[in-house]
């Protein structure tokens, strides 16, 4: 009798446990994520994240998803295969956004009076929607890292063009034809950061004429395969328990 | 063995310093803090002049004046291949609404040539009150910041005032300051909930991390039975519902804006200006410079190959100015403008036309020590080098570029 009862209390106390676990662990791992995401992105893509008129069709769509392909691969691997959790990829994209976002209208907007539309992140959600949903459908790191990291690269520039075709139209400013964009980076002083710095439509891809971002896609998605699985490594190497056991 | 701790402080402290120097301009004007041989020998700025130094928030301001490039580049500075003029200014206090170098529109980086001289012209609109010391800058690749002179400029009114209005090819007049941004506030809040709702969708399944652990233990091969079909199913429409948003949005974006070019980087050359020696030769036969007096002294060979005599007025260099007053006469325009009104002096009066002529010349001024110019005889390369201005009787002016080594005198 006794030991039924105690039995009962024993699964509402561990259940809250469980609970309390998960309220203490949850918060600090997502703080962790944006902080480490946001320093690895800021040195990783940086610029070409920061400002509109660094959005290019060749380097920023490369550099960004190859780039930020790390955290979701890792986090992929750790809550996959110890959780069967397939959410690595929204769960470090949304907290990389939030940190961005607070990092754009404290600091850039905030201390140095950027305007806001000129500092408005990347959108990197639906590239981790599709890594994520790969992952949940096919229930394979192998096939979510050769298939998915294809989409994840690939889905990137579509899934910006709309927030940035608007940055594309053209004007004609003092005898020069610019973009939008171009505009904006000359009208809003940068003291440190001269024209020049930009790395943006530069490349060999000249063979194909004007169609140079889905080359430049299809290359990011490529290399976003083989980071997915290196990444995919280093989770694991990060996860071994051996760790725990030494501390 | 590889100590972990050693190594991963080692790179912290790399990244502060790389953080630390990638942030050093916007801390530093540069006026003082730059080596003396590099603000005396790469680019010397004469002219510069702002249209005023108080205006309200809309109200334009501009920035004229000229720039040489020193003939004798120091062999460790990266030669003016790419540069950009720019200002320096904390944050976009003002917006570029237009710069010209001789007459062509700087928007684009610009290659220089080296013994040139250029004139430039910047038109500023403020955009937010405050007082700041502007600069004119001119960033070169690989080189850096070459500061120019500063202005203390005061901009008074409401930032909520400013606009920025253009108008498009297409048609459409936008304002710079918001243009776009709904647009991608709206995009970025749609896919904010939709990523949103699908992690809440895993967080609300109860406790999920240790008890999901330990069935993912218990199940071990056959733990890939913890995905129920109706996470597949929302995985699927997950994923089939982003493929559809992202390609209507796509081809919709192109339906708006049938009209986009993409980013624009070309690079110009831009033709000098002529001469600005107008016929007058100078060379340095010696320089001294005297510690204790905080005086530069050289002899200069004058040949003055105009019609008419001419006359010693000014040097120039590192933005400080040694005036002549008997010749040419200049007031500092603010605290910060570094003009010594009669800190020029020399024997050997006129030279006449056809005339070959020496000239002991005498620059002093506490500049020198305040300015930090003295340091350059111990800089890696102790050579200096300036602009001086003849005046002929009539007033037209020569701009000789001189230097050489110097040798300091301690006693
Ligand atoms: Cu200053």
């Amino acid at each position: 009798m006794s030991a039924v009862q105690s039995a009962i209390t024993t699964a509402e106390q561990q259940h809250r446990i469980y609970k309390a676990f998960d309220w203490v662990v949850i918060p600090i791992v997502i703080l962790v994520i944006t902080g480490a995401f946001h320093i690895h992105a800021m040195l990783t893509m940086g610029d070409w994240d920061f400002w509109i008129d660094w959005k290019d069709r060749r380097w920023w769509v490369t550099v960004t998803p190859i780039s930020l392909i790390f955290f979701p691969a890792a986090l992929h691997y750790l809550l996959w295969t110890n959780f069967r959790l397939p959410f690595g990829a929204t769960l470090s994209c949304s907290v990389l956004l939030i940190g961005e976002w607070a990092n754009r209208t404290a600091n850039f907007v905030g201390w140095a009076y950027f305007p806001l539309n000129m500092v408005v992140p990347a959108e990197i959600i639906p590239m981790a929607l599709c890594l994520d949903a790969i992952l949940l459908i096919s229930r394979s790191l192998t096939i979510t890292g050769i298939i998915g990291s294809m989409v994840w690269g690939v889905i990137f520039y579509p899934s910006n063009w709309a927030l940035i075709a608007p940055y594309h139209v053209p004007i004609e400013y003092n005898g020069v034809m610019m973009s939008v964009a171009d505009l904006i980076g000359y009208n809003y002083v940068r003291t440190g950061t001269p024209e020049y710095i930009r790395i943006i439509e530069e490349g060999t891809l000249r063979t194909f004429g004007e169609d140079v971002t889905p080359v430049s896609a299809f290359f990011a998605g490529f290399i976003s395969v083989f980071m997915y699985f290196i990444w995919l490594g280093i989770g694991a190497w990060f996860a071994k328990t051996t760790w725990a056991k030494r501390i | 063995m590889l100590n972990i701790k050693k190594t991963i402080l080692m790179l912290i402290a790399f990244m502060i310093a790389c953080i630390t120097l990638y942030a050093a301009p916007a801390i530093a004007h540069g006026e003082k803090s730059q080596a003396a041989y590099l603000r005396m020998r790469t680019l010397l700025w004469y002219d510069v002049d702002v249209s005023t130094v108080k205006l309200k928030v809309n109200e334009e301001l501009t920035m004229t004046g000229k720039f040489y490039w020193f003939y004798d580049w120091p062999n460790n500075i990266a030669k003016p291949e790419v540069a950009f003029l720019n200002i320096g200014i904390p944050g976009p206090v003002f917006v570029r609404k237009a710069s010209y170098i001789n007459g062509v529109s700087g928007t684009n980086s610009t290659r220089f040539d080296i013994g040139e001289t250029y004139e430039f012209k910047v038109i500023l609109k403020a955009r937010r009150p405050a007082r700041v010391h502007m600069h004119a800058l001119m960033n070169v690749k690989e080189a850096g910041p070459l500061i120019g002179p500063g202005r203390w400029v005061e901009v008074t009114g409401n930032q909520a005032d400013f606009i920025n209005e253009v108008t498009t090819l297409t048609g459409e007049t936008i304002d710079l300051e918001t243009y776009g941004l709904a647009n991608a506030v709206k995009w970025h809040i749609f896919w904010g909930v939709i990523a949103a709702a699908y992690l809440l969708y895993w967080i609300f399944q109860g406790p999920i991390l240790i008890p999901r652990y330990k069935k993912v233990k218990l199940l071990g091969d056959n733990a890939d039975d913890m995905i129920s079909t109706t996470d597949r199913m929302v995985g699927l429409v997950m994923l089939i519902g982003t493929f559809v948003v992202v390609t209507w949005s796509y081809f919709n974006a192109y339906k708006e804006y049938p009209v986009t070019i993409p980013l624009q980087s070309g690079q110009i050359t831009i033709p000098a200006l002529p001469d600005a020696a107008r016929g007058v030769n100078a060379e340095v036969i010696d320089a001294k410079y005297r510690v204790p007096g905080r005086a530069l002294e050289f002899s200069l060979k004058v040949t003055n190959n105009t019609n008419s005599p001419i006359k010693l007025g000014e040097y120039t260099a590192a933005n400080i100015r040694w005036m002549n007053p008997e010749v040419s006469t200049a007031e500092p325009a603010d605290s910060h403008d570094p003009v010594a009104v009669a800190g020029l002096t020399y024997e050997g009066g006129s030279v006449m036309p056809g005339e070959t002529k020496l000239l002991k010349v005498t620059c002093t001024d506490a500049a020198w020590e305040t300015y930090r110019l003295a340091k350059l005889i111990y800089d890696p390369d102790s050579r200096f080098g300036g602009l001086v201005f003849f005046f002929d009787e009539e007033g037209n002016r020569s701009v000789v570029a001189i230097g050489g080594p110097l040798i300091p005198v301690f006693i």
